[in-house]
């Protein structure tokens, strides 16, 4: 074996490891940024080719979580650009069972439901950054860092995208049968397409 | 419950919903290595899409083309895809063949190329030893004498600029360099002058070489190879575009073809040829170009301007992308200037990036059939420096298929305004709407986004706002709150605005 491909075997298994040990969560990290399953593992396995091309450079290549992390963050916002007249998926279908099947009777239940729909009406770095900031748990320097943009950025659109969010969940009534129709997830929804599914083709 | 915790626990909520998914075979390192070599067929084919595009913003000087199918590195990733075969090793073909004197001569001929500098890498062009040049094609076509020569490539990219990410000239890594030399009818060996910038060419693909000034096409495969060409592509009344390939009745793998002549140019050539060998299909590509620097300029072509442009470059008129936008019509579909209606419906500002002055030209092309094609390109000027633009791209480029004259038409658009620049600024994007003047004063309500707006259509039926976040259509109400019409809006997916995420 030559040293080159030697090195392409470390590289290779160094890559699946990384792969093997956080799949799972960039999955999960796509999806609350995207609120569409299919785009979130659009999204990570762009953000993963992304990062296999340039692996050796990486600064932490044995887990460079955050640079994926940053590439997805950075794609997902790329993609709203150009894909911004496609439909867009604002809830999972798999929670209509949920709802119908007698959660609506917990009001906090269907209030989540409908944070988790309004989301979707967020401006798309607006919800990167409360991802960041309350999924991911990041600091708003850290935040501002994977977003390329300011501190005082960070702080206004955190501000404004709570405001929103309360401001949505004041004006609906907390009974659940008032709750506009665009709360109910998924399958009261009439067409439903993956704004994400061409995203690697996009790319390509 | 604050709401950052109904936030936080609503998200993580979410994310628990998905379990713990298994990562596919598709996303480690062989799916990656799979991908990457999609990725860089898929990148050819963008290239030739967006070649109109890039010809504003950069000299592309004619000859050099990126159409040239896949390059060495595709085949050693897939040997047994095309069948292999030796088209450049065969002896000398074409009329002029038999005229060793003269195919000697054209075999000596030297390959500088007039424009190249003294080469960093990156501009470096092929100059084959002369032992290692022959002959591939010589002969008399309509309107001339051209001739093919190879040698070896002796500018073969090396290090990082051998990255196949890194190339656009998807030849260059061939053992093999090729250029095309061109004369006047009845040449001689020393009136024939290098035509297309030396470069790499793959061995077992075809070349070509296409003069629609004189309608001149020149294929040259291997011998049994099945050439077949389609003139143009057509335009049906519903929108589609087709082609039709046609047998050449090839002998000895070249098909010399005189099509109709079209003295405009830009954007891709009408024609297209495939080739197929032993069963297996190996190309279907538009042919190289190739136009007379010293030809005479196309006579300019009628346009309806809807309403009274404002050119709004420094330029003025004189940048002219309107005739620009017209000739690419009749030139990539192969028509007549008579068979086509055009009509302007804009030219005028819109917003640039950081302030700097933008043009907007909107050009209808109604085809014989009826369709109607819609090109809407925006050109931003760098102002230090007049005549030179900062960077140039569609909002629109689409087919509708017969209905509302173009003229009466309402065109909803979005157009991203912006440049390729590493550091530059966040794109501009605007919402733009044009309907006809006798609307009057109409208004465009943004549907379906989570903001709204309102265009104002009074000033000549144009109107322009910032793009509202997930607009998908406007409302066109009267005056009087009417409502008129509903229409999408139009966007073009892969114009010259690269947000590319590997840069972030």
């Amino acid at each position: 074996m030559t040293s080159s491909a030697a090195d392409s075997g470390s590289v290779h298994e160094q890559f699946d490891a990384f792969v093997t040990r956080r799949y799972a969560a960039l999955v999960r990290f796509g999806y609350v940024l995207t609120g569409d399953r299919a785009g979130a593992e659009d999204l990570v396995q762009t953000a993963l080719f992304l990062s296999f091309r340039r692996w050796a450079r990486l600064a932490d290549p044995a887990d460079p979580v955050a640079y994926v992390r940053r590439t997805m963050v950075n794609a997902q916002i790329s993609w709203s650009r150009r894909l911004s007249s496609r439909e867009r998926l604002l809830a999972e279908p798999t929670e209509a069972e949920e709802y119908t099947s007698g959660g609506h009777e917990d009001g906090r239940e269907v209030e989540r439901l409908y944070l988790w729909s309004q989301l979707g009406s967020l401006p798309v770095r607006m919800r990167a950054v409360l991802v960041l900031r309350f999924y991911e748990d990041l600091s708003e320097a850290e935040t501002a860092n994977v977003l390329g943009c300011s501190v005082g950025t960070v702080k206004s659109q955190t501000s404004r995208g709570l405001a929103r969010l309360r401001r949505t969940l004041a004006d609906a009534d907390p009974e659940p049968a008032s709750f506009p129709e665009s709360a109910r997830p998924a399958a009261a929804q009439p067409a439903v397409s993956g704004s994400m599914s061409a995203g690697m083709e996009n790319l390509e | 419950m604050s709401i950052q915790a109904q936030l936080r626990d609503t998200l993580f909520r979410a994310a628990d919903e998905l379990g713990r998914p298994e990562p596919p075979p598709t996303v480690r390192a062989m799916g990656m290595l799979v991908l990457s070599r999609r990725r860089r067929r898929r990148r050819a084919a963008a290239l030739s899409a967006g070649l109109a595009a890039v010809l504003v913003a950069v000299a592309v000087p004619v000859g050099l083309s990126v159409l040239q199918s896949d390059g060495a590195d595709e085949r050693a990733a897939a040997p047994s895809r095309i069948p292999p075969a030796d088209i450049f090793g065969a002896p000398p073909r074409g009329s002029l063949a038999a005229d060793a004197a003269f195919v000697e001569a054209i075999r000596q001929l030297p390959w500088a190329w007039p424009d190249a500098g003294p080469g960093d890498g990156e501009m470096r062009l092929p100059d084959p030893p002369l032992e290692t040049r022959s002959v591939v094609f010589a002969g008399d076509v309509t309107g001339g004498r051209w001739a093919l020569v190879v040698g070896q490539n002796t500018a073969q990219p090396t290090g990082n600029a051998a990255d196949g990410y890194l190339l656009t000239d998807i030849g260059a890594l061939s053992d093999t360099a090729g250029a095309w030399f061109v004369g006047p009818p009845g040449a001689a060996p020393e009136q024939m002058l290098l035509a297309t910038i030396p470069r790499g060419i793959p061995a077992n693909l075809p070349a070509s070489l296409h003069d629609a000034a004189t309608g001149a096409l020149v294929l040259v495969a291997a011998p049994d190879d099945v050439i077949e060409v389609s003139p143009r592509p057509e335009v049906a009344a519903d929108g589609t575009v087709s082609r039709t390939f046609r047998d050449t009745n090839s002998t000895d793998g070249v098909a010399v073809i005189a099509l109709d002549a079209n003295p405009y140019q830009g954007g891709m050539p009408a024609p297209a040829y495939r080739v197929t060998r032993r069963g297996v299909e190996v190309i279907e590509l538009n042919p190289d170009t190739y136009s007379d620097p010293d030809g005479e300029q196309p006579p300019g072509i009628a346009l309806n301007y809807l309403r009274p442009p404002a050119y709004s470059l420094p330029e003025g008129a004189a940048s002219g992308q309107e005739q620009r936008l017209a000739a690419e019509v009749l030139a990539s579909f192969g028509l007549r200037a008579g068979q086509v209606g055009f009509d302007v419906h804009y030219v005028g500002a819109v917003p640039g990036v950081s302030g700097a002055a933008a043009e907007l030209t909107v050009l209808s092309a109604t085809f014989p059939s009826g369709a109607v094609r819609t090109t809407a390109f925006w050109l931003q000027s760098i102002p230090e420096t007049p005549g030179v633009y900062g960077a140039g791209g569609f909002c629109t480029e689409s087919i509708t298929s017969v209905g509302v004259p173009a003229a009466q038409q309402v065109l909803a658009m979005r157009c991203d305004i912006g440049n390729d620049a590493r550091e530059a600024p966040a794109p501009v994007s605007t919402l733009v709407v044009i309907a006809p003047v006798e609307l009057g004063a109409a208004t465009a309500a943004a549907q379906g986004g989570s903001d709204t707006g309102e265009v104002h259509l009074a000033d000549g039926g144009v109107g322009m706002i910032e793009f509202p976040d997930g607009a998908q259509s406007v409302l066109i109400q009267a005056a009087d709150g009417m409502v008129l019409d509903e229409v999408p809006i139009r966007s073009y997916s892969a114009g010259s605005i690269r947000v590319d995420p590997d840069n972030p």
